[in-house]
């Protein structure tokens, strides 16, 4: 059974994710801010991580700036997730830390995030 | 003695007045400074304001959207039939509203050169069929045909998220605006450049809107066309960011009673002008520097 860490800081979206997931067979992890997110994928390395970037405690980017500096981290395939706008300096940002993909949530629902996310462990 | 008097009065009064102008300009000049701090602390609240917008409005909605998405799909099991058109309405609903706050949140990072491109060379039929397939169940809930009538194979060079969202509004109107009939999707090419070519049997539009069509907040009047609800921002958007790509939309010929086609440009793969455009995005510092992120689907 394939792994999937989701760090969210909204409660509903969290589990709307949550749900999908395990419906599909997943085993899930959830983190409801960035620091503990981190804490999650380096103890349970997770197949996969499905990162928001406006986060308390710890932003997203900087969850990525600190996984790609981990040995197990640098591979993981991570999905950015986020309802902002990756314009300028924030996508130059992201980009540095090579995550494997970036969807704008209110664009897509959780039917095309699973379907990116089996795509991607497929591809392994 | 009286005229070195007078040079003296003269060379007094000329220091006096080259000393007030350095004065004026240097006050003018901190002035300057003044307005143009002033200005960029406006262009960073309007961008934070912007980011807040999008991310407090999109992610509530976005929601609404995902869970009556996974509902209708029977994540959350079975659903009795007389729940499934109310919450087909909740899902349309909240993506019209999505779409909303996306066009006018384009139009900011437009206008505010914020948008960036990720050119890529592709074939009009990839993107246009998946659109089509998208639309097909509101073309057949509105009981009219979408059909697809030639290859597109030619490749293009554009952003391929962005032709989607351009043809998903081309095609998507002329799904909407049409009663009877159906909507035919084809291909054509010209030089530098290849078409799509959106063809409906619509209400059609008189010449008076078809003059508002590609202006901002402008909706094109008319009782049937005043039920469908929108910005009225997507074909202004949709041409700017086109003609971004090098290619163009434009409205090649409307008839009320008879139907509308519109058409989509881009350059050919390859082509001058598809060498000029990325040359042109890449000085004005407007492409992306990677193929994957920054796409936002």
């Amino acid at each position: 059974m394939k792994t999937v860490l989701i760090i969210e800081d909204d409660q509903i979206i969290l589990e709307m994710y949550r749900d999908k997931f395990q419906v599909s067979n997943f085993g899930v992890i959830t983190a409801l801010n960035g620091e503990d997110g981190l804490a999650a994928a380096l103890r349970h390395h997770p197949d996969l991580v499905l990162l928001d970037l406006a986060m308390p405690k710890m932003d997203g980017m900087t969850v990525m700036q600190k996984l790609r500096d981990d040995q197990w981290g640098r591979s993981v395939p991570v999905i950015i997730l986020t309802n902002l706008n990756l314009d300028g300096r924030l996508l130059e940002e992201i980009i540095k830390n090579k995550p494997t993909y970036s969807l704008m949530k209110a664009n897509t629902t959780p039917e095309d995030v699973l379907e990116k996310a089996n795509g991607i462990l497929e591809r392994r | 003695m009286g005229s070195e008097i007078l040079y003296f009065i003269f060379g007094i009064g000329f220091s006096i007045l080259i000393y007030a102008v350095v004065i004026i300009l240097r006050k003018i000049n901190l002035k300057s400074n003044k307005v143009q701090k002033i200005d960029k602390n406006l262009d960073q609240t309007k961008d934070e304001f912007i980011s807040f917008v999008s991310h407090e409005l999109r992610s509530p909605m976005g929601a609404v959207k995902g869970l009556a998405s996974m509902m209708l799909k029977g994540d959350y099991g079975p659903i009795p039939d007389r729940f499934r058109q109310p919450l087909t309405n909740v899902y349309v609903s909240a993506e019209r509203q999505i779409r909303m706050i996306n066009d006018i949140l384009n139009i900011s990072r437009f206008q505010s050169g914020r948008i960036r491109y990720t050119l890529l060379n592709f074939s009009f039929e990839k993107v246009t069929s998946e659109v089509i397939e998208t639309l097909q169940p509101l073309a057949k809930q509105r009981r009219i045909t979408l059909t697809l009538n030639s290859d597109g194979k030619t490749q293009v060079q554009g952003d391929d998220i962005w032709v989607r969202q351009i043809l998903e509004n081309i095609i998507g109107n002329a799904v909407k605006f049409t009663e009877e009939g159906g909507v035919t999707v084809s291909y054509k090419e010209e030089g530098d450049m290849a078409f799509v070519i959106v063809e409906d049997t619509g209400v059609g539009i008189d010449p008076y809107n078809q003059k508002k069509l590609f202006i901002k907040f402008q909706q094109v009047g008319g009782s049937l066309l005043q039920k469908t609800i929108g910005t009225g921002l997507g074909l202004y958007i949709s041409r700017e960011v086109a003609r971004q790509m090098g290619g163009d939309v434009r409205l090649e010929k409307s008839e009320v009673g008879k139907g509308s086609t519109f058409v989509l440009g881009l350059p050919k793969s390859g082509s001058a002008l598809a060498i000029e455009t990325r040359l042109r995005l890449e000085k004005e510092m407007l492409l992306t520097l990677n193929n994957n992120v920054g796409k936002e689907k």
